[in-house]
């Protein structure tokens, strides 16, 4: 069977069924293929909206595409059936390739790699290197990836807790979770200079109002009453969800909204949302709240319109978007006369900074 | 619904016989129409499982055949090899106005029969079956290295690919000399 005989429509059609890794690995038959996968699946993986490097517990990365996740019911339990599709996996090894490898040549240099026949990863090739190669390997898989994939899609390297290791490397965010222990301790052994995609963790100790740790585009913490504080004072990022157990000083909240009202902080801000403790006389402190932000009100009889953004969600795919927010409270920002949505429930605080000007956001009131 | 009888080099088909179609009948009279490949076999086939392929659907929707006209013009399609267009016909039979599934398990799974079928298909522009082969033929190369996907598809290597460029463009620059040199003869 000659591929080449056929129409080049029905060579695309084939193509469009192939999975990534499959692609991938096609890629290197020769340079025309390569060239016809990438003319031909253009509108594909213009569709892929990121690429994860992703290190598990044994020294074994992953590269894999987060997909719309596919639900599998078996009578009353709904699973995950799938949620990335892998581009190939990476694998510390200490000696030699086992024999049933074979050699590509990634971005000039030369990897073993072997294919991977059993789990749910099923058919993924595996690329294989001594750890002393380990930077190297992973520069000339993300090279080629580039290359072959594009610039235009957001590569995301998952950093969490003791597998800290960050490869510097074009077109890399990274997002750095961690589970166990605090994030001041894992900060103080990353570069200086590094800045992050997305944080998610512990925060019990401060850091530098000029620390890059407020330059973080999106975080996720759980905090302290005192750091949340600091949080507000000094984020520079997009979006931050913070989560405050303890109960939380107005103060903090009002002097977040004036500095964001006039212009002189958080001009990125599109998302916060602040999960704390009021105490028992929320239904006071609500209102006292509101007062004091000086919010101003769309008519109660009214429709609000609803406020969301992308979510800046690292590597997953769930809830791509924030959740929206439909309050008649907002305050405008004095500089560009733009809109933020706030909505104070129960114990929640939700800040949706809009594009729209106070008169454009006025007329989507319904 | 379909039968099929061995046909006869001449243009007259030969005359088909027709299976039940089935339990129950339609209410209006279904028409059907007649293809024969490669083997001269005739088809009869429902208007209604032709609708599948777009290029048969175009033709018989201006036609306004009668049954008697339909019998004595079947459709030829001489690049079809009979046994291809007796698959496609099945195919088209069996979904015949149902929804078509996520997979198709029924397909040939040897190299050649999917290689004619795929083109018999993609000819005959019946979009889902096109899919449902692509993805057999996809399936082929699932978990083979470089190497192994060349041989499976006989994908050129890139010296072969440049020997066969160089090869092209020397052909090329022959013929154009040679109609130069026409073209000069012509002038005189």
């Amino acid at each position: 069977m000659k591929l080449s005989n056929y129409p080049h429509l029905v060579q695309k059609g084939i193509l469009a069924e192939m999975e990534t890794s499959n692609l991938f690995l096609m890629s290197f038959v020769s340079k025309n293929m390569k060239k016809l996968i990438k003319s031909s699946q253009i509108k594909r993986f213009k569709s892929i909206s990121r690429i994860v490097y992703y290190y598990d517990i044994t020294p074994k990365g992953m590269v894999y595409i987060s997909v719309k996740p596919i639900f599998h019911c078996t009578g009353r339990w709904t699973r995950v059936a799938k949620a990335n599709e892998f581009i190939l996996k990476m694998v510390e090894c200490k000696e030699d390739a086992e024999n049933d490898h074979f050699v590509l040549n990634i971005a000039g240099k030369l990897i073993n790699f072997k294919i991977c026949k059993k789990g749910y990863e099923d058919y993924c090739p595996v690329a294989s290197f001594l750890p002393i190669n380990k930077v190297s390997v992973i520069e000339s898989i993300h090279n080629c990836l580039l290359n072959f994939f594009g610039d235009s899609i957001e590569y995301y390297w998952v950093a969490e807790d003791d597998k800290l290791f960050i490869p510097r490397l074009k077109n890399l965010s990274v997002c750095l979770r961690i589970r166990i222990g605090n994030l001041d301790k894992v900060w103080s052994t990353l570069p200086s200079s590094l800045v992050l995609k997305q944080i998610i963790g512990w925060m019990d100790n401060p850091f530098k109002p000029e620390s890059n740790f407020y330059q973080t585009e999106s975080i996720s913490l759980n905090l302290n009453s005192k750091r949340l504080l600091e949080v507000l004072s000094y984020f520079q990022g997009r979006q931050a969800i913070l989560t405050c157990s303890y109960s939380f000083e107005i103060r903090g909240l009002t002097e977040f909204v004036n500095r964001w009202k006039s212009g002189e902080a958080f001009q990125k801000l599109e998302y916060l949302e602040v999960l704390t403790s009021f105490g028992t006389d929320y239904e006071f402190r609500q209102t006292q709240i509101l007062n004091a932000i000086g919010v101003k009100q769309i008519d109660e009889r009214k429709t609000p319109p609803s406020h969301t953004v992308p979510r800046i969600c690292g590597w997953r795919y769930f809830r791509p978007k924030t959740d929206p927010i439909s309050s008649h409270t907002y305050v405008v920002r004095e500089t560009d006369n733009r809109v933020a949505s706030i909505s104070i429930q129960q114990t929640t605080i939700l800040f949706g900074v809009w594009n729209e000007t106070e008169e454009e956001f006025l007329a989507l009131v319904k | 619904m379909s039968s099929t009888e061995q046909g006869t080099s001449s243009a007259a088909p030969a005359e088909p016989t027709t299976a039940p179609e089935s339990a129950a009948a339609p209410e209006v009279p279904e028409s059907f129409y007649y293809v024969h490949g490669k083997d001269k076999v005739v088809h009869k086939v429902s208007a209604g499982a032709l609708q599948h392929s777009a290029l048969i659907h175009g033709m018989i929707s201006n036609l306004g055949y009668t049954e008697e006209q339909a019998k004595a013009n079947p459709f030829p399609f001489e690049n079809i090899d009979g046994d291809i267009l007796q698959m496609v016909v099945d195919w088209c039979n069996q979904h015949k106005g149902k929804p078509t599934p996520p997979e198709d398990t029924n397909l040939p799974k040897q190299k050649e029969k999917l290689f004619d079928l795929v083109l018999a298909v993609n000819y005959l522009e019946i979009k889902e079956l096109l899919t449902y082969c692509c993805k057999q033929v996809a399936m082929m190369v699932k978990g083979k290295s470089p190497e192994e996907i060349r041989e499976i598809w006989m994908i050129p290597t890139d010296a072969e690919d440049e020997a066969a460029e160089k090869e092209a463009k020397k052909r090329a620059g022959k013929e154009a000399a040679g109609e130069t040199a026409a073209a000069a003869g012509d002038a005189k």
